[in-house]
Formats: structure tokens, sequence, C-alpha cells
């Protein structure tokens, strides 16, 4: 089956104009007539052809080996590039050399009067090391990005006088209307040569798609046609180059082998958590060097790098918003632990995705997949990281129980669905401008939710929305959802989830189903997977004991709970919350002890709640976890409350008056429900979690005193705590410190 | 690319009016189509011509601006807004006819095209205390609604919106034209359905978002060619 892109160029024109006038009319805009004209004016004539061995003298240069020569491939790119001003996409495997062929074609083009060259990266923290490479072919090279703000106009300035050869710019930028504004129609002008670093992210049907590419395409497509362009990828099957040649138009595609040599392969079925992790740590310990472990969520990347640490490894977890003391900003943080990793101290990052493209360690030795990865091509893609510049690497990916549920929320969760669109652009017609934190108080969604589904109807040509200082408006464009196209890449993916999971079982070679999968057509086996074989390569076999140790970890991996200090404004027009609650009233830092059906306490949670009565291993659970892991010696708890519920009002009851009878303490239900209202989990958007509470709990002021356990079965928002939390101070109650069973939160 | 900005920090020195048009002038007068300013030679081409009024280096560098351009063009395809060139198939022919190639200027709008067809009748709002009155003017659109006439009013003045308010209240159909925000324009609720429904048509002489130092008089003369018939309140 087959679906072709289908290009919504459409424009509210008359019923008069048919289809083909308006596509006409695009292509035919005078003024783009007009200029492109002006690149081909500037064509280099026959004479300036650079030849190989200039190219040549160049590439040793950057390399600073008097002895280097080309790889395959390296110097039939630059002679396209430069001499024959296409745009070419090259598919080669990471550490192939494409930044040699880029700044090399930069040298040249230079030499032979040419713009700068500007290079869009996804990773810029890790183009740095480049900026050097460029240096030493005497080619100036810049970032232009969050970090140097202050500095655009002086930039811009310097790019005016031609003092920049290079400039780098992530895709984010790129779609930044301001930024453009200010500072990317000054770059522009002159342009010699465009990269577009990991290209695939343009086509939507990989699972790298980002919406910010999606505009890159669009500028692609109106450039001058011989501004030469060259993408790079070390990840693309044909279907994906395919997709990206559909939308750039003409493309010339030079590939090259994927092999990587040095990599063994191994699968393993490991179905529950504890066995895996008792798995990874001894294998991890078994390693001489440094590697990755990759984790489908943050809450197991979080676990897994405690759980390694626990066994005396040096992990760190690394995800989008990881935190760390000393760096008040996420991505510094994430720059500093791809340092830490590179700069081999720290043994292994146990990373989501977000650990993805253009990260280049040359003597990773191992990646393993705690969680299955999305599809083969982001496999290859994160395996293809280690054993870039050694003799031997190995990549394992342990199939877990829970990956399958894990991805099918991610297909639900990956596109908007119609109804939401719908009632997002009426009421962004209802108005002039609406700003996210508005429409909060319109839609259940969380504002990151309604962040994307904007973002990704900006992205559409023409676009029915648009965003002008923190606002957002609805254009006059008439808008649908292409929902055909949707179920197809959903349906895409599907069969990439396939593709993963006959990986698993294969008996071919490992590293032949990888590059058939990327139609990379070999036929030759690998000779060291362990299908190859016929044996495990990593000979790692966990004892009882070991797995004993890791259920107890799980068992004990309780959370923080964080309280909210914020209320939505005018949420709560009974309880009269304004906004801030005051720090008098908020209750403290709390605990979950699990994670809703998680392998360790969350299954029982989940039993418990459907039978209707919490099982006496959960108050051991809990009592254990207090008494052994939560120090509250500056305020021990006095007595213990509960979340009173209408629905089911004793399931909660009982738990919390066997937990107080547990730990010798008072239970004294002193919150009471006035008001049936719908339940908290389905509330999402910070308005409607308050708005959902505001006057449904009275509390009695008849209270013991002290510190309290305030009890609650699941929590998602923590809002319902945070209001039983401030009610009981407001009544006089002494310190409140929250607890619940199970998060039910995503993460 | 000769005449217009391209965003509000651009600072390039595009050609006035004037420059604009002694340009045109010249560069028909080489006999050559547009097409060769596409051609390898046009520096050439453009150094030979007598320079009366404008300058070849500052169109060269005009010229240069290509990506800049894409990327400028991208960002107002991408919110829907179509551009229109003298030399578009869908450009309105009146206004080449009455005002000449040369000062034909380009259109950024939204909405329908059909309605540019030269038969409108324009209404031109004086400073009077009456056409400062809302509801008259309402009235005036409505009126002209009924009559199944096709309304023009410059969209910059006091009281065009509430014209046009009038006119789409009887199910008739409008234009606007302006040297204004067009984006602003199109996303507000005043214009938004009108604009969806085919009944009403926003045009801007300058780039959404863009200083493009359009002289004010040029819109009045493009409303004239627009305008079958022309109703003025002094
Ligand atoms: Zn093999």
């Amino acid at each position: 089956m087959s679906v072709q892109r289908q290009d919504k160029i459409t424009t509210p024109l008359s019923d008069t104009v048919n289809e083909s006038q308006k596509l006409v009319k695009l292509e035919k805009v005078g003024v783009l007539c007009l200029l492109r004209g002006i690149l081909l004016a500037k064509t280099p004539s026959t004479e300036d052809t650079m030849d190989r061995d200039k190219a040549l003298d160049c590439l040793r240069e950057a390399l600073g080996d008097e002895t280097a020569k080309f790889r395959d491939g390296q110097w039939e790119a630059i002679d396209r590039v430069v001499n024959k001003r296409e745009k070419l996409l090259v598919v080669q495997r990471t550490g192939w050399g494409k930044s040699a062929v880029y700044f090399v074609a930069t040298r040249l083009l230079r030499d032979s009067g040419s713009g700068p060259t500007v290079i869009v990266s996804p990773l810029l923290a890790l183009m740095r090391n480049q900026i050097d490479a460029a240096r030493r072919l005497s080619l100036r090279a810049i970032s232009i990005d969050s970090t140097n703000r202050e500095q655009w106009g002086e930039i811009i300035e310097c790019i005016g006088r031609d003092q920049y050869d290079v400039i780098l710019i992530s895709p984010e930028r790129l779609a930044n209307d301001q930024f453009r504004e200010q500072v990317l129609n000054s770059i522009a002008s002159g342009l010699g040569l465009l990269v577009i670093d990991e290209a695939h992210c343009i086509s939507d049907w990989g699972h790298d798609f980002r919406p910010d590419y999606r505009r890159l395409v669009n500028v692609l497509k109106m450039l001058p046609q011989n501004t030469p362009v060259l993408g790079t990828t070390a990840t693309a099957n044909n279907r994906v180059v395919e997709d990206v040649q559909s939308q750039l138009g003409e493309m010339g595609v030079q590939r090259g082998e994927l092999m990587r040599e040095s990599l063994a392969l191994e699968t393993l079925d490991v179905p529950d958590q504890a066995t895996r992790l008792a798995w990874l740590a001894q294998f991890v310990q078994s390693q001489q060097g440094t590697g990755i472990v990759y984790t489908l969520t943050k809450r197991s990347a979080d676990q897994v790098s405690v759980w390694l640490c626990n066994n005396g490894i040096d992990a760190k977890p690394y995800y989008s918003g990881v935190s760390l003391s000393g760096f008040p900003e996420s991505n510094s943080c994430r720059e500093h632990l791809e340092m830490l990793l590179l700069n081999n101290h720290v043994k292994v990052l146990v990373a989501t995705i977000a650990l993805g493209m253009g990260y280049d360690k040359p003597d990773l030795s191992f990646v393993v997949h705690y969680q299955s990865p999305a599809s083969i091509v982001g496999y290859y893609q994160q395996v293809g990281r280690a054993g870039r510049g050694i003799d031997s690497a190995v990549g394992v990916l342990l199939r877990g129980n829970e990956d399958s549920e894990i991805h099918e929320y991610f297909r639900r969760e990956a596109f908007p669905n119609n109804e939401v669109v719908t009632r997002l652009l009426q009421q962004l017609s209802r108005g002039d401008g609406y700003s996210i934190r508005d429409l909060e108080g319109y839609f259940n969604l969380s504002y990151t939710r309604l962040a994307q589904l904007l973002k990704f109807l900006s992205v559409e040509t023409p676009s029915p929305v648009v965003k002008r200082g923190t606002k957002w408006f609805r254009t006059p464009v008439p808008f649908e959802l292409d929902q055909e196209r949707l179920k197809f890449l959903t349906h895409q993916r599907e069969e990439e989830w396939d593709e993963v999971c006959e990986y698993v079982v294969t008996d071919q070679c490992l590293m032949k189903y990888l590059r058939n999968a990327l139609d990379d057509q070999s036929t030759a086996d690998c000779g060291k997977c362990s299908n190859c074989l016929g044996h495990s390569v990593v000979n790692v076999s966990p004892d009882s004991q070991a797995i004993r140790d890791a259920m107890l970890f799980l068992r004990r991996a309780e959370m923080p709970l964080e309280l909210k200090k914020q209320a939505a404004p005018n949420a709560f027009v009974i309880y009269d919350i304004t906004y801030n609650i005051p720090t008098g009233l908020r209750g403290s830092e709390g605990r979950v002890l699990s994670r809703w059906a998680d392998a360790a306490w969350g299954r029982k949670v989940k039993e418990g709640f459907e039978a209707g009565h919490y099982c006496q291993e959960l108050v051991e659970a809990v009592a254990d976890m207090i008494e052994q892991r939560w120090d509250l010696s500056a305020s021990p708890p006095q007595w213990v409350t509960c979340i009173p519920s209408l629905r089911a009002p004793t399931l909660v009851a009982d738990f919390a008056k066997r937990l107080a009878d547990r730990l010798g303490l008072v239970f004294s239900p002193v919150i009471k429900k006035l008001l049936d209202n719908a339940p908290q989990r389905e509330q999402v958007n910070r308005f409607h979690c308050c708005h959902n509470l505001d006057g449904v709990f009275a509390v009695d002021a008849d209270m013991p005193s002290g510190p309290v356990l305030l009890v609650d079965d699941t929590v998602n928002s923590a809002w319902t705590l945070t209001v039983a939390s401030y009610l009981l101070r407001l009544n006089g109650s002494g310190e409140v410190l929250p607890l619940a069973l199970a998060n039910t939160g995503g993460g | 690319m000769l005449r217009y900005r391209l965003s509000v920090q651009d600072s390039a020195a595009v050609l006035s009016d004037d420059q604009w048009a002694a340009f045109v002038h010249e560069f028909n007068d080489t006999g050559e189509g547009i097409d060769r300013l596409l051609s390898n030679d046009c520096a050439s081409l453009i150094e030979s011509l007598p320079q009366q009024g404008f300058d070849a280096t500052q169109i060269q560098v005009l010229l240069k601006r290509g990506v800049a351009l894409a990327i400028a063009s991208e960002q107002w395809i991408g919110v829907g807004v179509w551009v229109l060139g003298p030399h578009d198939d869908l450009y309105p022919k009146s206004i080449v006819d009455k005002l000449g190639f040369a000062r034909a200027p380009i259109l950024f709008g939204y909405g329908n095209i059909g309605l540019l067809d030269g038969k409108a009748t324009s209404v031109h709002l004086g400073d009077k205390k009456l056409t400062r009155n809302e509801q008259m003017c309402e009235h005036l659109g409505a009126l002209l609604a009924v009559h199944g006439q096709t309304v023009i009013v410059n969209i910059d003045r006091t009281q065009a919106a509430s014209v046009l308010n009038g006119v789409l209240s009887r199910e008739g159909c409008g234009v606007g034209l302006g040297i204004g925000d067009l984006i602003e324009k199109g996303s507000s609720h005043y214009y938004r359905d009108g604009v969806m429904n085919n009944s009403l048509t926003l045009l801007s002489l300058t780039p959404p978002n863009c200083d493009g130092h359009i002289r004010v008089d040029v819109v009045e003369e493009v409303i004239a060619a627009l305008s079958g018939n022309h109703l003025h309140f002094a």
C-alpha cells in the first residue's frame, strides 16, 4: 500500500479558481521566479571547478594528517555539492566523516567567493568540537543559539561584514518567527551552502520527526534552484529516504554501507523487571569501557540509574528536563552529562531517546536497551553509537513485559484527535488571541499537550493558527485534519514495532536483519552476533539472590510527593485561593509508594482498587517505608487521616485505619466530602484540576494535635492532597505529611 | 524583491516607487523579457542600462536576497497569505490596465481572488463627522450589499470595518485594501469568517508584518483601479 503525500497548499480562493490554478499561482509567484535567477548568476564558471587534489589538501589540513585519504564517497559528495551545486542527501553510518565533507566543501566554496555555510543541527553542544575542526581549515565558525542571545546583534553585524564562514543554528531557532526576522533574514542573503544535519527528521514516517523540520522543508522548496544543499543522515531506510526526497524535490542520494564491523549483537527476552535489573548490574560490572542504557521513560531512566549506583556503578540518568544541582537550566545539565560520558567521567548514562542524534563517542563499548525501542531505524541509530572507533563493542536488546503497552500509549498520543482540534480551532475563532494559559481554562488538556497541539497545527501549510508574541490566533484558513494520513502513519508505526518484536525472536544473523530492515541489501552474516555464534556474546547470568535484591529495590522505589504551590487564577471561587498558597497552609513533601500497576507494589494497588480492599501487605509496605526510609524525626506523625470518597467510602478509610493501628497512631477521619465531583484523574490541566475540587471538602476543626499523615490511594496531579492539606492547616492542624499508594500520572 | 523589505528588521535599501518605475522603464527598453533577470549574465545587462533614477549596484545587492525571500515567503504562505505579482495569471488585469506594469504593486492577500475583477464599488471615507458614525457606515455597507455590489474600501481608514460589517451582514461581498499588517487583520474576529466563507478579500500592499514604504496615495490608486463605481464621502 502506498499513500502519496498531499501538498496542502490550497488557499481560500474563490470557487471559480480550480485546483490546478491554485498550484500554478504559488509556483509562479513573480518575485520568487525573479529571485531564482540570482544565485544562478553566481554559479562558479567551469574554470573554477574544484579539483580533487585541492579538496584532498583541505581534508588533510582539516584532519591535521598529511597522509589522510578520502573515505568512500567523501570526494563524490564534495564534488556534487561544490561543482555541480546539487541538493544531495548523504546516507552514511555515523563516524563516516560527514563533517569533513561539509567543512571541506565550505572551504572550497568560500575560496571561490561564495557566501557562508549555514548548518542546521539538532545537537549544538556537540557541534562545538566540530567548530575546532572548522578552525583547522581556517574557517571561522559561530553558533547562534539561546546561550548567546545578547550577542546576536553583534554576530549579525559580523556576518554582514562576511567575517564568518560557518554558522550553526538549531531547527527550533529556524522555526521561530522572531529569530527569522531578527537574525535569519540577514544571514540568508548570501548563503553559500545549506547543511541539514540529521535530515531524516524531515520525514514524519520516522519516529524522529520534528515539527520544526517541516518549516525547514517549506523554506527549502522555495530556495533558488542551485543553492547547494547537503542533507546528512545515518539512519534512513528507503521509505524515509523516498519521503525526504519527495518533500525536497530534486535531491540526489548517496548511500554507503551501514555495516559496523566491531559490533556484536544480542537479544534477550526478559519479561520481569527484577531479573532485567539484576542482569543489567552484572553486565555493566563486567564491561571494561563506558556505555549507554536506553529506557523508554524518564521514570525508568531514574530508577535504573539509582539501581546501578546502588550496585557500585557510576551511572547518571539523562532525559529532556533532567536536573542536577548546580545546573539551573536543563539544557546545560544535559550538556554536562554528555561531556561526563565523553570524557569517561561516568561509566554509564541511563537515557531516554533524548540522548540521540549526533552524539558521537568513538570508544563507547556497549549499548543496552532496558526496554525495546519503537523501530528498527531507531534501534540501529542508538545501538550504532557503540564501537565506532574501537575493535569490539556490544549491543544488547532486552525485551520486557511492559514494552508493548508503553509503545501503544506512545502511538495513541503521537497525533492529535480530530475532535480536540476542531474544538481548539473553534475556541480560537471566538476571540482575538489566546495564550496557552488562557486556553487551559477552556480545555481539559495539559499545558504541554496544548503547546504540542498548537505546534502541530502551526507547521501545517497553510496553518490554521499563528503565534504573535505570546498569543495564538486563528488564521482565516479552512482546516481539516488529514485523518487518513494520520491513520496511515500510525499503521506504519505498528508495522515498525512488529519488526522490532520480530528482531527479538529471529534466528537469523541479527546484524543482517538490521541491515536488511534498513534496505542495505547485504546477504553476508556478521559472524559475531549471538545467532551467528549460537551462544550469548556477553556471558551474564544473574543468580537468584541478585534477582531478589532487585525485587526488593523495586519494592522500595517510593517517590517523593511534592504538593502544588500555585493555584490557577479564578479556579477556587469557594475556597478563595487566588494564586499562591501561603507557606503556612501547604503540606510538606510526602511519599508515593509505587507506580500504578508496576511490577513492585503497583500491581497490588491496582488489584486492591479493583477488589475494593487493599491487602495487608500494602499496609506493611507503607509502614516499612515510613519506619525505615522516610526520615520524619523532625516532625514524627501523631495521627492519621485520609481523603474521603463518596463512591467507595470505606476503601481508603479502611486502609488508613489499619495503617494507623500498625503504626500505633490515632485514626481520625476529619475530612468530609460535600460534593460528588467528577473523578480528579480525568482533570488534566491546572485550571480543571483546581476547579473540580472547589468546595468539595470540608474539615472538622475538632482534630488531634501534632503532625498528621494524610493518606490517599492514588495520586495524579496532587491537587486533591494539596487542597486537603490546605484545609487541614487552615483549620489548625499540625504539619501535614501526604502519602499515596500509587502514582497514576505519566512520565 | 526589489521593492520590499522582508521583515521589520530588514534594512535593505529597497527601490522607491520612482526608482522602481525608472528601472522597469529602462529594462523594458532593452526589449528583454523579465526572464532575462534569471540568466547568468543578468549582472552585465543591468550594468548596461543608462541608470537614470536608479543604481545598478543597488539592484544587484537586492537581487542577492534569494534565500531571505524564500524564508520570508515561507512565513507568509505558511499562514495562508497569497502573494501575486503582475506576472501571475490571477493578478487583476484591471490594475495592470489602469496603472501600467511599472506601477502595479505586489498584492498580499487573504480570501477570494475572484472578487478582484475591477467591477466593485469603492467607498472613499473622508474626515467629516458623518463618516465617523458607525451605524451610518454599516447602513451604507448593507445598502450596497442589498443592491448586489461588491464593496471596496481602504481598510486602514476609520469606520472601514463598519462598512464591511454592513456588507457582510447582508451576505454581500467586500474587499478591504491597505498597507497594514495583513496577518493581524485576517486573524481578527471582525474579518475572519468573511474571508473563510469567500465573501471578503483582504489585501495589503506590503508584506505581512513588514514596513513596506508604500505611499498612501498608491492605496487610493489601486482601489480606483479595482472599482467600476466610486462613492466619495468627504
Ligand atoms: Zn550475525
